[in-house]
Order: structure tokens, then sequence, then C-alpha cells
């Protein structure tokens, strides 16, 4: 199975190279026949890859320590849900399933696009198989999932990092690839597009819906790793700017720099330079996000362990960054703009500022990131860039992205009177200010979050108002209320589905914010000990042993109460994987709306032998999840085409310029 | 209105709750130096925050951090002891002297040249004759509003 495994590879391998070579060949020679066969060589790239897939798998279900990667990554005691894990969790398997995440997409891609972009499919084809053919190239040649051990079989391996054995990680990374790798579609078209010279804005279609699918896989992708974190690391947050973290979310600063501007080129074809710059500078990023995290360059938790992979990634970086610069000056005239900025209070001023904010953040995130290792070569010092750096940087920025957030709808196309823009503006305004006049009046006085409150509301309020005017509309024609924003919804699925990833987004910055609260507690807990956290009362009761194959645990068993009144007992406690002899805290956690009660066990004090128990008051922090769902929600909602659209093509086609104007309140 | 309402409840409901927590085993100032140093194990976490089981230094930085911490010393003195023995990593943050200084410019830098960017591109373009401005608001959105109607209308006759 290993070898056929290996041959998979290496054919999937010779079919994509065969993609570019035939591709460009039949391109330039104009061999239609040529051409349509490199097509059908990048499609069956996707079998071949999954049929190694599928070897891998088979190979870690069946135990074969003979294959170096499993005997490394995986032990007979693990459970076969986190099997599935041992895919990714080293650099060669989850190299293999990049591959396999990407011809897949390429798979779709090709196919769903024939008949759609017929002069772009055969360019994006062989641009995709580029693409695939670098990590088959590493696959294959450099980090091989199927190398075998040098010595005989040993009776069981090492086992999956205790980091990993949780649920969570048999879902974040496979997310959060479909998430970095859906941008290498978007990038296909978009240079496909200008390699063309391509009349038109039809490939900007394509290119927003591939970047909406992989903006939303890589939101979910980045906020499962901070649920990972929460639940796993044990230090009571998610989010640690590590260089790693940073990596995933820079590309998706600027896929929503992108999914923004390219609302103008759409309605009135501006900043079409712009647009093609960040769709390459989002996929390049997920390239060099890629590079961080496999080369050792920076120190992350998150990181693999270090190897010689990330000089194939630097050549493949400026080769990346090469072919974007020659494409885009030989081809600039192609992207000149159709209309003009006409005011600064209009809508495209308020994406204009959007953009620029996350653009800012982005190089200020990418900046923090790098400094240690420019540090180094500058000054012979690693130094370290933490928490403190990104939020003083960070936090203005993005409440200054909330408050666009909400002025962005109040903002017309083209332009907007100052008397509309005051009118619509003052009962938000009113809320928002009234939010954080109750708080101050309450003691709140730290500014950042009294002001993050206040923008929230300010922003939610906005969006409520769209959905009721709206609403209110249809509903004079005798529909019932929730039945007209339901339809309202469905007849601008783009417009009211964006609307609720705003709704999502505002509800995953309260939860951000409720952290400017956390409280911590850590101390000794011996029997009957007891310890104060917030308005609870934690009480430790007994211990708790348990034992099977795969770890040993010692749980603290302890009762929490609240006025008196008993509450819960909860269990933190401490495993001990045997396979790879590793200890691992395992996190308690009591999730409400208002709060999450987090205790660790810490261990044992190494002079009194007690366990320390260190537990965390953490406000809000659930509706960062909750605010998840709703984007994802969201996203499903403005992926949907228009139900009028669908309903009475016609008749559609006949309202469309009072549809833009409707779309440009 | 209520949505709103219990909203606001809930924020000021959180901030009660907030406001009446207490620290800990780790005094203020403790805390305070902690913060600024991050555990040299390699896991890249905050010294008040890794907690590896078994952390080989964490809990000798945090013992020395308290007894530090009780001393009389300026926090910046107690800062340059953990860098003596622990290195310029020790520092969860680049100082602000020297070239690390660069590290806290360059990003507003980044914002003031970006900024000036978008503002040249607004002037640049509102210099430029405009095309004829849209119908006042009010007078829009009666439009929209029986297109709407009458859109209602052709779907529903009846309605």
């Amino acid at each position: 199975m290993q070898l056929f495994g290996a041959y998979a590879l290496l054919l999937a391998f010779v079919l994509a190279l065969y993609g570019v070579v035939a591709g460009v060949i039949g391109l330039i020679s104009r061999h239609q026949r040529l051409q349509a066969s490199a097509q059908r060589a990048s499609l069956m790239v996707f079998p071949a890859v999954a049929a190694a897939a599928i070897c891998l798998l088979g190979l870690i279900f069946h135990n074969d320590f003979g294959v170096a990667y499993i005997a490394e990554h995986s032990n007979r005691a693990l459970p076969f849900y986190y099997k599935f894990a041992v895919f990714w969790s080293g650099q060669e398997g989850s190299l293999l399933f990049w591959s396999l995440v990407l011809s897949g997409y390429t798979f779709i891609a090709l196919l769903s696009s024939g008949r759609k972009h017929p002069q772009l499919r055969p360019l994006a084809a062989i641009i995709l198989s580029g693409i695939t053919s670098f990590f088959l190239l590493l696959n294959n040649f450099v980090a091989s999932p199927f190398s075998t051990l040098p010595v005989s079989m040993p009776l069981d391996g090492s086992g999956l990092n205790p980091l990993l054995q949780y649920t969570q990680m048999d879902i974040h990374p496979p997310i959060l690839y479909l998430g970095y790798i859906g941008f290498s579609i978007p990038f296909a078209f978009a240079m496909a597009a200008l390699i063309r010279r391509a009349p038109g804005d039809r490939w900007i279609q394509v290119t927003r819906h591939w970047t909406m699918v992989a903006w939303a896989f890589l939101t979910v992708g980045i906020v499962l790793g901070g649920y990972w974190a929460y639940k796993v690391l044990g230090w009571g947050g998610y989010w640690a700017w590590d260089p790693v973290e940073n990596a995933a979310f820079l590309p998706w600063l600027t896929s929503t720099a992108f999914l923004h501007s390219v609302m103008m080129q759409e309605k009135r074809g501006m900043l079409k330079i712009w647009n093609v710059g960040l769709i390459f500078a989002t996929f390049f990023l997920t390239v060099f996000g890629t590079f961080l995290t496999r080369s050792g360059v920076v120190s992350s938790v998150h990181a693999f362990a270090q190897s010689s992979i990330g000089a194939y990634f630097v050549v493949f970086l400026v080769a990346i960054a090469a072919l974007c610069l020659f494409v885009f000056f030989l081809n600039r005239s192609a992207l000149r703009g159709d209309n003009q900025l006409e005011s600064t209070l209009s809508r495209e001023s308020g994406f204009l500022f959007n953009n620029f904010i996350l653009l800012v953040a982005a190089f200020a995130i990418l900046w923090g990131t790098l400094f240690p290792v420019i540090s180094e070569a500058v000054q012979g010092e690693k130094i370290s860039v933490g928490r403190e750096f990104f939020d003083r940087i960070n936090i203005p920025l993005f409440l200054f992205l909330i408050f666009l957030t909400g002025v962005g709808p109040l903002l017309a196309w083209r332009r907007t009177s100052a008397g509309s823009l005051r009118r619509n503006f003052l009962a938000p305004a009113l809320a928002g200010l009234g939010v954080a006049a109750g708080l101050i009046g309450l003691g709140m006085r730290d500014p950042y979050p009294l002001v993050s409150f206040g923008l929230c509301s300010f922003v939610l309020v906005i969006i409520a108002m769209e959905f009721y005017r709206g609403a209110r509309v249809l509903s004079r024609r005798g529909r019932g209320f929730a039945s007209s924003l339901v339809h309202l919804t469905l007849r601008n699925t783009r417009r009211y589905g964006g609307y609720i990833i705003h709704v999502g987004i505002m509800l995953m910055a309260i939860g951000i914010t409720g952290s400017a609260f956390n409280k911590d507690v850590e101390a000794p807990m011996p029997f009957q000990a007891t310890m104060q956290v917030g308005g609870y009362q934690l009480r430790s009761q007994s211990y708790t042993q348990d034992d099977n194959p795969n770890f040993s645990t010692e749980a603290e068993i302890i009762e929490v109460s609240r006025n008196g009144r008993y509450v819960a007992t909860m269990y933190p406690s401490r495993r001990f994987y045997k396979a790879s002899n590793q200890a691992q805290s395992m996190v308690a956690i009591r999730s409400r709306p208002l709060e999450d009660l987090y205790l660790v066990y810490a261990g044992d004090d190494p002079n009194t032998h007690q366990p320390i128990l260190h537990a965390y008051l953490n406000p809000l922090i659930m509706w960062i999840w909750i605010g998840t769902l709703v984007v994802v929600a969201g996203t499903l909602i403005a992926l949907l085409p228009n139900r009028q659209a669908k309903r009475e093509p016609e008749s559609a086609r006949a309202a469309a310029p009072s549809q833009e104007v409707a779309l440009a309140r | 209105m209520r949505a709103k309402t219990h909203g606001m409840l809930l924020a000021l409901l959180v901030l009660g709750l907030g406001l009446g927590l207490r620290g800990d085993t780790f005094s203020p100032r403790a805390r305070r130096i902690g913060d600024q140093l991050i555990c040299t194990c390699g896991c890249t976490q905050g010294a008040m925050v890794c907690n590896h089981v078994g952390c080989p230094v964490v809990t000798q930085m945090r013992a020395e951090i308290q007894q530090r911490a009780a001393a009389t010393d300026s926090d910046a003195l107690v800062l340059q002891a953990f860098v003596q023995e622990y290195g310029t990593q020790v520092l969860a943050n680049p100082t602000t002297q020297g070239f690390n200084l660069l590290a806290w410019i360059m990003p507003w830098v980044g914002l003031g040249l970006g900024l000036t960017l978008v503002l040249v591109y607004v002037r640049r373009f509102r210099r430029q004759p405009s095309a004829p401005a849209p119908a006042p608001d009010a007078a829009l959105r009666d439009r929209i509003q029986a297109e709407i109607a009458a859109e209602l209308h052709r779907e529903d006759p009846r309605a």
C-alpha cells in the first residue's frame, strides 16, 4: 500500500507538470487539443492525490509503523477518531493534505468554470497546476509521507502530540487549510484575467465568489484555532499574537479588504489595480504564512519542526512575486478605472478607508511578526514582540474599523448628503453613546472597552434599522413582518448576508472586549482548601485517578458554589500520555453567556507538593463562538443567488437598474 | 427596543461582575512585571501565562518575579536584572531604545503614509469634474418604495 501511495503521488506530480508544460505550449501554439489535454491532466491530479491520501490513511489505521511518518506521529492505543488527525499532524502528511485540498479545489473550479469562463479556464488551469506542482514536488522529493524507516519496523509508534488529541484538532486544520488554499483559485482567475487582458469584469464574479468561500473557511479555521487554544493550552486565552496565528490572520485581513473593495469595481468600475493587488497579496501571504510555519524562521508553539523545507518556499515566494509583478506591469493598462470618486461622503470613500485600515493593520502585524528576525539580522540578538505591541497598535485601528462598519450602510454610492447622514446617524449614535454613558455610570473607566461597547451598539442598531426599514416596506403589502424579513434577505442575499456577517463580527468584538475584564487566581488547593474567584467559591473536594491504554489521568474534584449555593462540580485534570511520555493539563470550563469559569490543574508545587489550581473568570467569551456561527450563516446567505433573480430572470433583468438604485440607498 | 434594553442590561451586568473581582497570590506589582516577561522555555508564552506541566523555567521565574517585586528596586531595574539573567528575549516587547524603537515607530509610519495616499487619492479625484448628482435622498427613497411596491404587485397581483 505504501508503494502504491508513493507511485500515486509521483503520477500526480507528472500530471500536474504536464498540465503546466502542455498548457503553455498549447496556448502559445494555439493548439486546441493540446490545451484540452493539459486541462484534463490538471483535472486528473485530484484522483491521483486522493488515491495517495487514501493510502496514507489506510496505513495509519493499519498501524504500519514501518512508514517513518506513522511511526513518528501515531501509536496503537490512539483512538480511531484521532487517527485522522495523524494525517495532518506532521510536516509530510500536512503537505499531502495541502496537495489534496488544492487539487480538489482545482477539480471543482475547472469543472464549474468551463462554460462561464472559457477564455480564462486554460490559463487558470495552468496556474493552478503550477502551484500544485510545487507542493507535489515537496511531497515526492523533499518530505514524502511514504518514506520507510531504515531499521526494522518498531512494535509501536511515538504517538500523536498530546496537544493534538482533541476533537477540535480533527476539524481545525482541515477548515483552516480549506481557507488558506482556497485563495489559490481567485488568484489563478485574477492572474488569468490579467494575462488575457480580459475585457469586462465577469472574471471578478468568479474571483469574488471563491474569495468568499475561502474567507469563510479561513474565518472559521482561525476561530477554531482560538477555540482549540482556549480549550487545550490552558492559559485562559484564545489569541496570543503568536507568529503562526498572525500568519493566518494576514491573508484574512487582505481578503476582507478585497471583499469590500471589489464592490467598488463591480458597481462603479473603480479600484481595479487595487483589487488585483489585494488578490495577489492574499495569495502571497498564504504561501508566506506556510513558509513561516514550516521553516522554523520564527519561534511558535504551533510551528512544525525545523526543516530545510523553508528554502523551497523562499524560491516559490520569489517566483510568485516575480510573476505577479511582471504580469502586472505588462498589462496594467487593462486595469484602468471607469469612474472616479465623486464625494468624500460616499460609500466608495467608506470602502477606501476600510481598506486603508485593514491594510495598515496587516502591515503592523507583519512588521511585528518579522521584527524578531529583522532584529537578529541587524543587531545579532533575537527579541520578542508580544501582546502589548500588537494590542497597542491594533486596538485603535480595529475600533475605527468597527466605526466604519456602522457608517458604511449609511453612505450611498457616489455621494451622500450631510443631512441624510445626520438623520440616519442620530439614533444609532445616541444608542452607542447611551451604552457608553451607562457603563461610565457603573464605574467603567478604561477607554477602550467603553469605546468598543459603544461602537458595537452603534453598529448593531444601524444594522437592525436597515433590516427594519426594508421589512417594513415589504410588510405594507400584507406580509407578516417576520416573513418580510426573510423575503427581504432572500431578495438581496449579498447585501443582507453581508449585514448578518457584520452582526457576527460585532458579537465577536463584544466577546473579545470582554477579555479586558478577565481575572485569574492561582493558589495551592490541597484537600478541603477554598478559593474565591469573582462571585464563585471553589472548594477542593477530592481527587480521582483513571487509566487507559493511551493515557493515565489524575483529576482534582472542585465544588463550585455562588452565594453559598451549589453551582457545579468541575474536574480540572492532568493526563500523562504513555507513548509520547508527555503530560498535559486538561482544562475544566463552565461556559455561560456572561462568563466562563475556567479551571486549570497547574501541577504540584515543587516545594510543598501541594496541587496548584489556576482559576480564570473570562467574561463574554461565548459571544466569540456565537459570533462565528453568525458569520458562517451570513456567508452562506450571501453566497445564495437572489431569490428574485432565480424565480423570474426576465423581470429581474428588466428591474436591474432599479435594483441598483435600491442597493445604492 | 426590548432587545436593545436586554443587550444593554447584559453589558452592564458583565461590567458589574468584572468590577467585583479581586487578585490572588501574586501582588499587582508582580503581575505588572510578570506581564512584561516571557517564559524562556521556548513556548513563547508570557511568564504569567505559561502553564506547561513541569516547565523547567517558569516556576523559577515566577518565584524570582515575586521576590524582586517585593523588593524596593524600580520596575526598570527588575526587568534589567531579568535581561541579564535570561537575555533580551525574556522581555515580552521590544524596548523603546536604539534599533528596537523602529518596531514601535514603523506601524505609525505606515499609518501616516497610508493616510496620505488615501487623502491624495481622494483630493485628486475630487478636483476633476464629477457626473451629475443623483436625486435627493427623500425622492430616491420614495422612488425605491414605489418600485418595490410595483414589483410586489407583479409578483402577486392580489396583494
